[in-house]
Order: C-alpha cells, then sequence, then structure tokens
C-alpha cells in the first residue's frame, strides 16, 4: 500500500474529527453498557440474559415500556397534526413574513426544557389556565387533573418538540417546484386534490426525518416526563434514572437503556426504509 | 439513512466498536494509574503547604445548603486558610455516582450528602474514615453524635413533619393519620420513594399501624387508603415546593428548613411537628479516598461546618437544627420544637438506614406499582 495515499485528502476524511470523538465519547462507552447490561450483578463477572429476563418478568416494567412507545407515537402524530399547517403556512408566507414566523417557531427552543416543563405545571395545574379558562367558559364543573397524568406529559411533550417537526417540513416544502401546483390547477386538480397527490407526498422525506426525530428524543427525555409525570408516571428513562443512580442497580439501569436503544433502531429503521421508499416514489 | 446503509455498515462497525473498546479500556487502565500517581505527588506537595492555601472541592446539597455552604461555611474556611475551594451542588444520589464513575481520581474532595443515601454507598471504595485527631471541634458534637470510628460527622438535623397551607388549613393538622382525612381530598402530595422524605414517613406510617423498620406493609395497605387524596407524587423537592407555589397541594410531608426558606418568600406554608412525632435527616459530611487536596485541608473544611460559629448562624438562618451541643436554639425553633437539643432530640426518630438500604429497591418498587395510575 501507497504510504502516500494516505495523506492524499478524501471527504471522508473530513469526518475523521467527528469520527474519532465519537468513537471516543459515545461508540467506547455504549460498549461498556452493553456489555455491562449482560452482568448478573454490579461487578460479578460472567456472561448472562437475567437482567432481561427480570425486566420481561415484570408487568410493571412491561407496563413502562408500553406507556413509553405509547407516549412517544402520541407525540409524534400530535406534533404532525399540528406542525404540518404551520409548515404550511411558512412555505407559502411572504418574505417578510418569513423572518418573524422562523422566530415564533424557533422560541421554544431558545428556552430551557426545564424552565418550560415548570411553565407547563403552572399550565396545567388545577388552578392553572387551562382548568381556569375551561371553568369560566362553563364547559367543566370540576378541574379536571391534568397534572402528574400521561394526557399531561403529552400535551406538554408536544409543545416542547413541535419545532423539531416543523423546520424538516420547511425544508421539504420549500424544495418542491410551485409550478407543479399550477401545472395541477391548469389539468383541473383542485387545491385539495393538488395538496394530497402532489404536495404531501413530495414532502414525506421531510415528514418522516421529523417523526424520526420527535419520537427518538421523545422517549429518550428525561425532565419533561419526571416533573409532570412525577411519580405516578413512570417512563423509560425515569426508570433508567432510578434503577442507576438512586438505586445503584448498574446492570439493570444498562439491561432497560439497551431495551430504550433497541426500540429507538427499530424504529428509525422503519422509517428510513419508508423514507427510502418515499423518495423512490417521487421519482 | 436507508436500509441497506445499516446493513453495509453493521459488520464493519461493530469490528470498528470492538477495536476501540479495547483501545478505550486499555485507555481507562492506563489513566488510573497515572492519576493516582499523580494524586500521590500531589499529595506529598500540598501537605507541606496546607496551611498556607491550596484548592478543595466540595460538594453540597443543592438550594438552601448550597447558600448557606457558600456564604458561611466556605468563606469562613477560605478565610481561615487561605485555601480557595470550589463549591459543587448536586443531589446526594448523583454525588455518589460521579464518585462511583471514577474511584481513583474523585472529582471532589469533600462531600456533603444525606446519611441515608451515604450508608447506601460502598463506602469503603469511596471514603476514608474521619482522621479524628485533625478536627478541634470534634468534641463540640452532642454526645450522641459522637464516635472514635466514624466516616465523618452529621452537620446538622433536618425535621420533617407536616407542611400545610394556613390560608386553607386554619386548624393545623396535629397527627400523621390526618393526610387521610376527607376533608384532604385532592389536596396531599407525597415525593416518590425514592425520596428519603418518603422513606421516613412510610416508616413512620408502619410503626403506627403495627409495622416496624423492616415491615412496611402495613404502611403500603395504608397508601393504597389515601389514593383518593392524593393530589399528586412528585420526582422531588423542588417540585413539591412548585406545588405549594401554585396552591395546587395544601398539606404534605416536609423538613422545617424548606418549608422557613418558602415562607421568607412569602409563600403561604407553615410546619408542624405531629404528636406521634417527626423524623431526623441528617446530611453528613465525609472525606473521598485518594482526595486531590491534602488530607489537612478536607479536615478542616468539615471541622469549619461542625463549628459552633457555623452551626449557630445555621440553626439561625436555615433553621437546619445544630449537631453541636454550644448551639443556642433560636426562639423559631423554640417554639415548634423545643427548648434544647436534648428535648428536641426525643421527638425525632432517627432512622435505622442500614436495614433500610437492604429493602430500598423493593420497597421503592412496591411504591411505584401502587401509586401508577
Amino acid at each position: 500500500m501507497n504510504i502516500a495515499k494516505l495523506f492524499t485528502p478524501r471527504e471522508g476524511q473530513l469526518a475523521l474529527p467527528l469520527a474519532i470523538f465519537l468513537h471516543l465519547f459515545y461508540v467506547i462507552p455504549l460498549a461498556v453498557l452493553l456489555a455491562s447490561s449482560f452482568q448478573q450483578a454490579a461487578g460479578v463477572p460472567g456472561f448472562s440474559l437475567g437482567q432481561y429476563g427480570e425486566f420481561f418478568r415484570d408487568p410493571v416494567n412491561l407496563k413502562v415500556l408500553r406507556d413509553t412507545i405509547f407516549l412517544g407515537v402520541q407525540v409524534t402524530l400530535a406534533c404532525l397534526i399540528l406542525g404540518y399547517p404551520v409548515a404550511y403556512v411558512f412555505a407559502n408566507a411572504p418574505g417578510k413574513w418569513k423572518g418573524i414566523l422562523t422566530f415564533l417557531i424557533l422560541l421554544p427552543l431558545l428556552t430551557s426544557a426545564v424552565v418550560r416543563t415548570f411553565g407547563w405545571v403552572v399550565i396545567l395545574g388545577k388552578q392553572g389556565l387551562v382548568n381556569t379558562f375551561l371553568q369560566n367558559l362553563g364547559l367543566i364543573g370540576e378541574p379536571i387533573k391534568l397534572l402528574f397524568t400521561h394526557h399531561g406529559v403529552a400535551i406538554a411533550m408536544t409543545q416542547i418538540q413541535l419545532p423539531l417537526m416543523i423546520l424538516p417540513i420547511v425544508a421539504s416544502l420549500s424544495q418542491v417546484d410551485p409550478r407543479l401546483a399550477a401545472a395541477s390547477a391548469s389539468l383541473g386538480g383542485g387545491a385539495w386534490r393538488t395538496f394530497w397527490k402532489i404536495v404531501f407526498p413530495l414532502t414525506l422525506p421531510g415528514v418522516i426525518s421529523g417523526c424520526l426525530l420527535v419520537f427518538a428524543i421523545t422517549v429518550s427525555s428525561f425532565v419533561t416526563p419526571s416533573i409532570i409525570g412525577g411519580g405516578q408516571v413512570m417512563y423509560m428513562p425515569t426508570l433508567i434514572y432510578q434503577q442507576a443512580v438512586v438505586l445503584l442497580n448498574g446492570p439493570f439501569a444498562a439491561a432497560v437503556s439497551a431495551i430504550l436503544l433497541a426500540v429507538v433502531l427499530a424504529v428509525v429503521i422503519g422509517l428510513s426504509t419508508l423514507g427510502q421508499k418515499s423518495r423512490a416514489y417521487i421519482r | 439513512m436507508s436500509n441497506s446503509f445499516f446493513a453495509k455498515m453493521s459488520r464493519r462497525s461493530l469490528l470498528g466498536a470492538a477495536a476501540f473498546t479495547g483501545a478505550g479500556i486499555l485507555l481507562k487502565s492506563c489513566t488510573n494509574s497515572a492519576s493516582t500517581g499523580s494524586n500521590a505527588a500531589s499529595n506529598a506537595t500540598s501537605n507541606t503547604a496546607s496551611q498556607t492555601g491550596g484548592k478543595l472541592i466540595a460538594t453540597t446539597l443543592p438550594g438552601s445548603w448550597e447558600q448557606f455552604n457558600r456564604t458561611v461555611v466556605v468563606s469562613k474556611f477560605n478565610a481561615d486558610t487561605g485555601a480557595e475551594t470550589s463549591l459543587v451542588p448536586l443531589v446526594s444520589a448523583d454525588q455518589i455516582a460521579k464518585l462511583k464513575a471514577s474511584p481513583s481520581s474523585p472529582p471532589f474532595d469533600v462531600v456533603s450528602l444525606d446519611y441515608g443515601v451515604f450508608d447506601g454507598a460502598p463506602k469503603e471504595e469511596l471514603f476514608q474514615k474521619l482522621p479524628l485527631d485533625k478536627l478541634k471541634n470534634y468534641a463540640d458534637l452532642a454526645e450522641r453524635f459522637q464516635s472514635q470510628d466514624t466516616w465523618g460527622p452529621l452537620i446538622g438535623i433536618q425535621a420533617v413533619g407536616i407542611a400545610y397551607n394556613p390560608k386553607v388549613i386554619t386548624t393545623p393538622p396535629t397527627s400523621w393519620a390526618d393526610l387521610w382525612d376527607d376533608k384532604y381530598k385532592g389536596r396531599v402530595a407525597l415525593m416518590a420513594m425514592k425520596n428519603n422524605h418518603t422513606i421516613g414517613f412510610m416508616q413512620k406510617v408502619a410503626k403506627m399501624h403495627g409495622g416496624s423498620t423492616e415491615n412496611l406493609d402495613p404502611a403500603f395497605a395504608e397508601l393504597e387508603k389515601l389514593a383518593p387524596n392524593l393530589a399528586g407524587v412528585v420526582a422531588n423537592a423542588g417540585a413539591l415546593i412548585t406545588l405549594f407555589q401554585q396552591g395546587e397541594v395544601d398539606i404534605a410531608p416536609h423538613d422545617l428548613n424548606s418549608v422557613k426558606l418558602l415562607q421568607s418568600k412569602g409563600v403561604d406554608i407553615d410546619w408542624v411537628m405531629p404528636k406521634e412525632g417527626g423524623f431526623a435527616l441528617t446530611p453528613t459530611m465525609s472525606i473521598v479516598k485518594n482526595p486531590t487536596a491534602s488530607l489537612d485541608l478536607a479536615a478542616t473544611y468539615i471541622d469549619t461546618a461542625i463549628s459552633t460559629d457555623v452551626q449557630t448562624q445555621m440553626t439561625e438562618t436555615s433553621y437546619v437544627l445544630p449537631t453541636n451541643k454550644n448551639v443556642p436554639i433560636p426562639a423559631a425553633i423554640a417554639q415548634k420544637l423545643g427548648n434544647n437539643l436534648d428535648e428536641i432530640l426525643t421527638k425525632l426518630e432517627f432512622l435505622d438506614w442500614a436495614t433500610i438500604n437492604k429493602n430500598r429497591t423493593e420497597w421503592v418498587a412496591e411504591f411505584d406499582k401502587i401509586v401508577q395510575v
């Protein structure tokens, strides 16, 4: 092998600093984590599937896993339904509005998740904005319980994740050639039909990457579920924290983390296959 | 990212990961031996220079403890020794987690954390026994807090009783059993079982209903009956405070010092000691194994925290009870708890953490099972 060849610049080499960084601080710790999930107990050498068995035997843990996936799906769908129209308005807005709209869309990202979450505690409480509003309208007699419930977590998470859904869809929408819509109209396609037959399929890659981001971040988020959900609704990240940090049960926490990772990976692979198909459809 | 991308990547990346893991383990063993070497060296040099400066990294519990440690303990210690102290605010469990992550080159020299959590940690691996000969104030501790063989002194006592909103609850509660009263439907809050406040509360409830330190079953049965009154189970003390501020809950087990801090911020909250007695949460201080700072400096820091001067300020400003017997009890505490330390301590149960920590995992799981909605 020619040594000089090693030093000729190639595109791949530009990614080398990040690759080294990720290997040192992500791949290695991940390998250590996976290794420790196969321990019988902390510090005991040997290979065992005991931690995984323990997880799947306990119905409480299975409920936690189910709730986590359900939360991910709920928040992803809510973000999609709420986010797509916003992205559509943004893409079709006149230039001078775009600056203001960008600012508004990014606004939730400018404050920390902790601050936003405590804000939601105030909003969702029994004497909070939502309940006071509904009571004053006469829609409900008794305040409804939102704080410390799954729905409360889903509502707060949707607001927090929304920008991550909107931005990829905006990017997709802005690539759609406006002449396509005009062509559709000239051929007698109505606005609704044009949207479903032409615009929406063309933005599927954006929709899918938005869903990916929102789902992966939702199922692995810690602060919002632990503060809004409290001790009464548990999700995988809160379970991991409790086992690893409070109960010092490292191997079990590692096994729970590995299971969460597997779920996220399965969704990522599934959605990216779908993304591939949608791209083929566009061409 | 396509499917074929994953398929193509897997073998090569696995190999790469394996190679890097191997390299990582090698690297880790190298740094371990290197850092213990440099620790020994720095210990040797700083030992000689300990009275004229040096650096110390100490942890503190967050919130009012951080404020107190920063303004009182650290400033007095720095003035006395000429040292430079960095204070790291962390909750107890996180302190242990950080120490466990690198026992041979610990990120702190002195830790200050809750004794319940401290007792559950692998003490021999992470901490060293207190060098009593280096402490001047140790003999000033109340006799029951002194021991010739100790990991570190208790630096204060937090009394846990019932916190309530006096605007809504005009007749103060008198018993832990009041939390089950029908009139507090949907107004009671508890912290999750991973918090020591709730461990202590469950211990109290168990003992009121025929249980014992090992047997919490009666308390779990009572917890099920508490469900209609429970507005929520919160993650931690910080979240509980938010609920009180929002008027979301009116009554909850909490400690006197947190309640007094809230009161001083204008929140409608007050505190009573139930007639069955409360319990004590006890922050402790300990020196880590292989500290970077000199042992003299670390011992002096702890000595400062238990000095009469510092503990008097702690009792007056933070409403944490002293462990130093020379500290006078201020009127605000005397009115709630009693005139002298001995009288107060009879009303506070000191929990058996060794037994609790043995059962903690099981109890937390049981508690979560009951409160899950």
